[in-house]
């Protein structure tokens, strides 16, 4: 899991320190369109809660940061790739790379019948 | 140390540094950003002969460059702060006076009217601003005590510089609103408001739905070096 | 993925003369990620229709949902129908997503406002190359990698034709030889014999409506 933050330290790095927390990601997100009274849709919080969380914390997570990140980046997520951001930051990558960590953590997104 | 010593000091010495922090500080972000990123390797596609008639007949404008569709209101607030944040401060007569007496140029000016009441809609929108941080919960979701502090950093020298246009303490508002402006200038490269930078530098050279031009050419990562 | 592309405006609009309450779906699926029917096409056609009848009082609404290939996400989409009351649903998923809508509300009139073109790769943003005609009878490993069903102008399947033309087809010179550039790789990886091998033909088996069902899932399907 350090390998892969490593391989893709710039993009973390650059997407966490440019973010200017702006809030205008938010309605190019379909699912925060159809659910408007919920924050945690907005794209940004979606990677700087999982993704950046997961960089300050260089890989310490408990089970419960585990299940909260987990519920953030695929039931909150469809990964459709349409995400605006004014200055751009590629918002659907660092959700790729915060389900490819998840992933080598053995948690997987498991989609339910 | 009295009045005219300090203010010789700040405009003098304590200036040159920090516009040579600043100048220095964009170039750093400019090569790391091309170092960080690499060209793609064009594939060459060509376009069949039923397609190429269909798209000469019909011209689509890509939609979706600018945010107007997106959140209409909070595109033109921001446009119009960073506009007249930009054009203040380098177009302002009095500024222009300085850099004439240091190094024997000067931008053209505006009128002291005009400045004034771009001045004043740069500290009305920056409220709506601020505002709109602390009420609106998309926004509030995702704002940490650093946009605060970076907030009252770019307020303070409109603040500052409006206050002593117009008279009040003249002698010390003057001296906080030259330092105010050294530290936003010091700060701008190395903190989020590097935005100023990257904003252009994405949206031109990285290949995405939204980038300007016909350009987007480059992917973040390395170039590996082959052994 | 499934490539989607929108359909003429006139089309559009000769459709929704008839109707004054309409609403427009779109898919957060395939049709997201080739920005053919996802959100902000969905809100475009919303104001370009608004627009266009400016004059006559319809009301247009939309909704995207994340999916519409699968019934399991239309619980949104069930409540603003409801609420809405709807005489006429726009689709902008591609035809499978459509077709399930229509089954699903099957009272109310349900009309594509794309066309599903083909299952295509990226090349650039907004490029996509089309490589599969989903024949069901996928020989591509003996090709190296190469469809001869979708990329060579006459389907050949077991070899070229010889009208080939510097590398192109002598139907259209802008379309590259599907055997010319299968040759050249499996020339690459040393693997030139697999040229000789006849693959038996499709016989129109995949023109047929299929019915699929997944290895492992058999049991839970089987006629008793």
């Amino acid at each position: 899991m350090e390998e892969l933050l490593k391989k893709y330290k710039s993009v973390i790095k650059f997407g966490l320190k440019v973010c200017a927390h702006c809030g205008m990601c938010a309605n190019s997100c379909f699912l925060y369109v159809n659910h408007k009274d919920d924050p945690t849709y907005t794209p940004a919080y979606k990677f700087l809660n999982s993704l950046g969380y997961i960089y300050k914390k260089k890989g310490n997570l408990s089970k419960e940061d585990l299940e909260r990140i987990k519920e953030l980046i695929w039931k909150k997520c469809v990964l459709c790739t349409r995400c605006y951001c004014p200055i751009g930051i590629d918002i659907p990558k660092l959700i790729s790379v915060a389900r490819d960590i998840l992933r080598q953590k053995g948690i997987d997104g498991i989609y339910e019948n | 140390m009295s009045f005219n010593e300090l203010y010789f000091f700040v405009r003098g010495p304590l200036a040159l540094v920090a516009f040579f922090i600043f100048f220095v500080g964009l170039i750093y972000q400019i090569f790391f950003f091309f170092r960080n990123t690499k060209k793609i390797d064009q594939k060459n596609i060509l376009i069949p002969l039923y397609l190429q008639e269909e798209l000469k007949r019909v011209v689509h404008r890509r939609r979706g460059i600018f945010s107007l569709d997106n959140d209409f209101w909070t595109t033109i607030i921001t446009t119009f702060f960073h506009l007249f944040l930009i054009i203040v401060p380098l177009f302002l007569l009095a500024h222009n006076i300085l850099i004439e007496e240091s190094w024997n140029f000067s931008f053209p000016s505006l009128s002291e009217r005009l400045s004034d009441i771009f001045t004043a809609v740069v500290l009305f929108l920056g409220l709506v601003l601020l505002f709109r941080r602390i009420f609106l919960s998309k926004v509030r979701a995702i704002t940490t005590f650093g946009d605060f502090v970076l907030f009252v950093l770019v307020y303070l020298p409109f603040l500052t510089g409006f206050l002593a246009y117009h008279g009040l303490y003249y002698k010390p508002m003057i001296i906080a609103h030259i330092i105010c402006g050294e530290i936003m200038l010091v700060c701008i490269p190395f903190t989020r408001l590097r935005h100023m930078l990257f904003l252009l530098l994405n949206r031109i050279f990285i290949q995405s739905e939204y980038s300007f031009l016909k350009a987007g050419k480059r992917v973040y990562g390395r170039v590996v070096k082959k052994v | 993925m499934i490539k989607v592309k929108r359909k003429p405006f006139d089309e559009i609009t000769s459709v929704v003369e008839k109707y004054n309450n309409i609403l427009i779906v779109g898919c957060g699926g395939c049709a997201s990620v080739c920005f053919g029917g996802g959100l902000n096409e969905v809100k475009w056609l919303k104001k370009d229709l608004e627009n266009f009848f400016s004059t006559s009082n319809k009301k247009f609404s939309f909704y995207v949902v994340e999916r519409a290939c699968n019934e399991k996400f239309f619980t949104g989409l069930e409540n603003i129908v409801a609420e809405q009351s709807a005489d006429c649903i726009i689709c902008m998923s591609c035809s499978a997503g459509t077709q399930l809508i229509a089954q699903r509300f099957s009272k109310i009139p349900v009309y594509p406002a794309v066309n599903t073109v083909a299952i295509a790769f990226d090349v650039d943003v907004g490029l996509f190359k089309e490589v599969c005609r989903a024949c069901g009878n996928c020989i591509i490993g003996y090709t190296g990698g190469i469809c001869p069903v979708t990329r060579c102008s006459k389907s050949l399947f077991n070899g070229p034709c010889g009208g080939m033309i510097n590398g192109h087809c002598e139907i259209d010179p802008n379309t590259p030889c599907a055997w010319y550039e299968i040759y050249e790789r499996l020339k690459e990886q040393n693997r030139l014999e697999e040229l000789e091998r006849i693959i038996p033909f499709i016989e129109w088996k995949n023109q047929i409506p299929q019915i699929i069902v997944q290895y492992g899932y058999e049991d839970k399907y089987e006629k008793k």
